[in-house]
């Protein structure tokens, strides 16, 4: 090989690493990350009913902040499962300058027979945050451990639970910086 | 021709008073030619200019007007020489806002048409971790912001002739990784602030910079200009120009030498008589004096080629 096709292949290939740089090794925060404060947050959109999901959740404005969630996984044990997805525990980041700095989750209260966002300290049962990402397309769904049901967001931005795969909400994650 | 001469004149003059008025120690500001401008001084009528575009995004006209009245204010003497006069090589207004299209040497006329438009780019990822059997797809979403200007402007002299140009700026803010995205009002002052600049230098066609003017040592065997020589350097501290190329004028008719030369050329640039400078400069070629010359003998040409009267200073 001349040094011509060397150099060629050279650039080639820091051009494919420049690439992967930019695109991120995983959506998951981990726990050092969480602590230097350098958090992947993800604008989780439902476009069918328009709303992000949050605490309260929002109709999608492209030019208004939007509510931010990261995603963290509990146990490391969890991190791969194989042609299925990961078990993620949805965070929604709280601005420290708003004064609720607790963290709030995503639970699936089988008690309750309710979906919501909770603070991890009143959460008694551990896998009621972890979801089972799925990929669908260019989308996800989210799939409770607790009962393997499906999250859905209804027109009125209300969280619920349902069975039926096709039925359950698909979400969008935008990455925002 | 739009230059008056005796005002010429006395630009001239006082462009050479200039250098030692402005000058510090050995150190003084030169002038050259930075373009060829439009407006070609004396009386300027400007006729507010028309918004072609969708809406009033920046009232140009208004800070037009204010650039017009900065370049049109009567020569300084009030302590506010700076804001007095944009042409600051000459301490003159070159330029004065004429009553009425009648009156005026040129009157400029034209449009500006000012455009933002805001848009985003969605990029689609999957995670790279090779690690992970089923990466998550997510996206990106890159907003942009887009401000672009185009100004026409028309002069019309008072021969008939009609020139015209455009001034034009554009700006695109993209937000990215570790870029901010600037908001749609940033990028409007910016483009104010490009064109209020660019308007300025409608009325600048002259620039100045600093150059150090060193004096080379010269051996002289008359006993008499030895003892003058030894004055040189206060003469040229002291701005005492005419003195000083005096002084060397007679060195070198009595002992010709490059160093004599290369003095009596400085002499001649301090005074703004740039032929006579470049030819005593040749004997002693120097990368600064060649740059420096090149630059002054194209605004003296050009003063010469718009009929400026030019009253060369001679020793």
């Amino acid at each position: 090989m001349n040094k011509a096709k060397v150099l060629i292949v050279l650039l080639f290939s820091l051009m494919i690493s420049l690439v992967a740089e930019a695109q991120l090794s995983s959506v998951v925060t981990s726990r050092d990350q969480v602590i230097q404060k350098k958090i992947k947050t993800f604008i989780v959109l439902n476009e069918e009913s328009g709303f992000v999901m949050s605490q309260s959740p929002v109709k999608y404005k492209v030019d208004d902040e939007m509510p931010l969630c990261y995603f963290t996984i509990d146990n490391p044990a969890n991190l791969v499962l194989p042609n299925l997805g990961r078990y993620l525990v949805i965070h929604e980041l709280k601005k420290d300058e708003g004064g609720d700095q607790y963290d709030w989750v995503l639970e699936n209260n089988c008690d309750e027979k309710d979906v919501f966002f909770s603070r991890t300290k009143f959460i008694t049962v551990e896998n009621s945050t972890w979801w089972n990402v799925l990929v669908d397309n260019d989308k996800v769904l989210f799939q409770s451990m607790v009962n393997h049901g499906f999250l859905k967001i209804d027109e009125q931005g209300d969280f619920s639970m349902v069975d039926d795969r096709n039925a359950a909400s698909r979400w969008k994650l935008i990455y925002v910086y | 021709m739009y230059f008056k001469a005796k005002e010429i004149v006395a630009a001239l003059f006082l462009l050479c008073m200039g250098h030692a008025l402005v000058g510090q120690s050995d150190v003084f500001y030169t002038f050259f030619l930075e373009k060829e401008i439009n407006l070609k001084a004396g009386g300027v009528f400007v006729h507010p200019l028309k918004n072609v575009g969708k809406e009033t995004l920046i009232d140009v006209n208004a800070f037009l007007e204010i650039s017009i009245e900065k370049a049109c204010l009567p020569l300084a003497g009030d302590g506010n020489e700076k804001a007095g006069n944009v042409n600051a090589w000459s301490q003159m207004p070159l330029f004065w806002p004429a009553t009425s299209p009648d009156k005026a040497d040129v009157v400029v006329s034209g449009s500006y048409n000012i455009e933002k438009e805001s848009d985003a780019e969605v990029f689609r990822f999957y995670e790279t971790n090779t690690a992970i059997s089923n990466p998550i797809p997510y996206f990106e979403v890159r907003p942009k912001n887009r401000v672009s200007a185009e100004v026409i402007l028309q002069y019309k002299y008072t021969d008939g002739t009609l020139v015209s140009d455009t001034l034009r700026f554009h700006e695109i803010s993209e937000r990215k990784k570790n870029t901010k995205l600037k908001s749609m009002e940033k990028l409007l002052a910016e483009c104010q602030k490009a064109l209020e600049y660019d308007f300025r230098k409608l009325y600048v066609f002259a620039d100045y910079e600093t150059a150090k003017f060193s004096l080379e040592k010269v051996k002289v065997s008359d006993k008499g200009l030895k003892e003058e020589l030894k004055s040189a350097g206060d003469l040229l501290k002291g701005r005492r120009i005419a003195e000083l190329g005096n002084l060397y004028k007679r060195i070198y008719e009595n002992e010709p030498s490059k160093e004599a030369a290369f003095c009596l050329g400085i002499c001649y640039e301090l005074v703004g008589n740039y032929p006579m400078a470049a030819k005593y400069y040749k004997q002693m070629p120097e990368f600064h004096t060649i740059a420096r010359m090149k630059k002054s003998l194209l605004l003296f040409d050009y003063l010469q080629s718009i009929g400026a009267e030019l009253k060369l200073e001679e020793f």
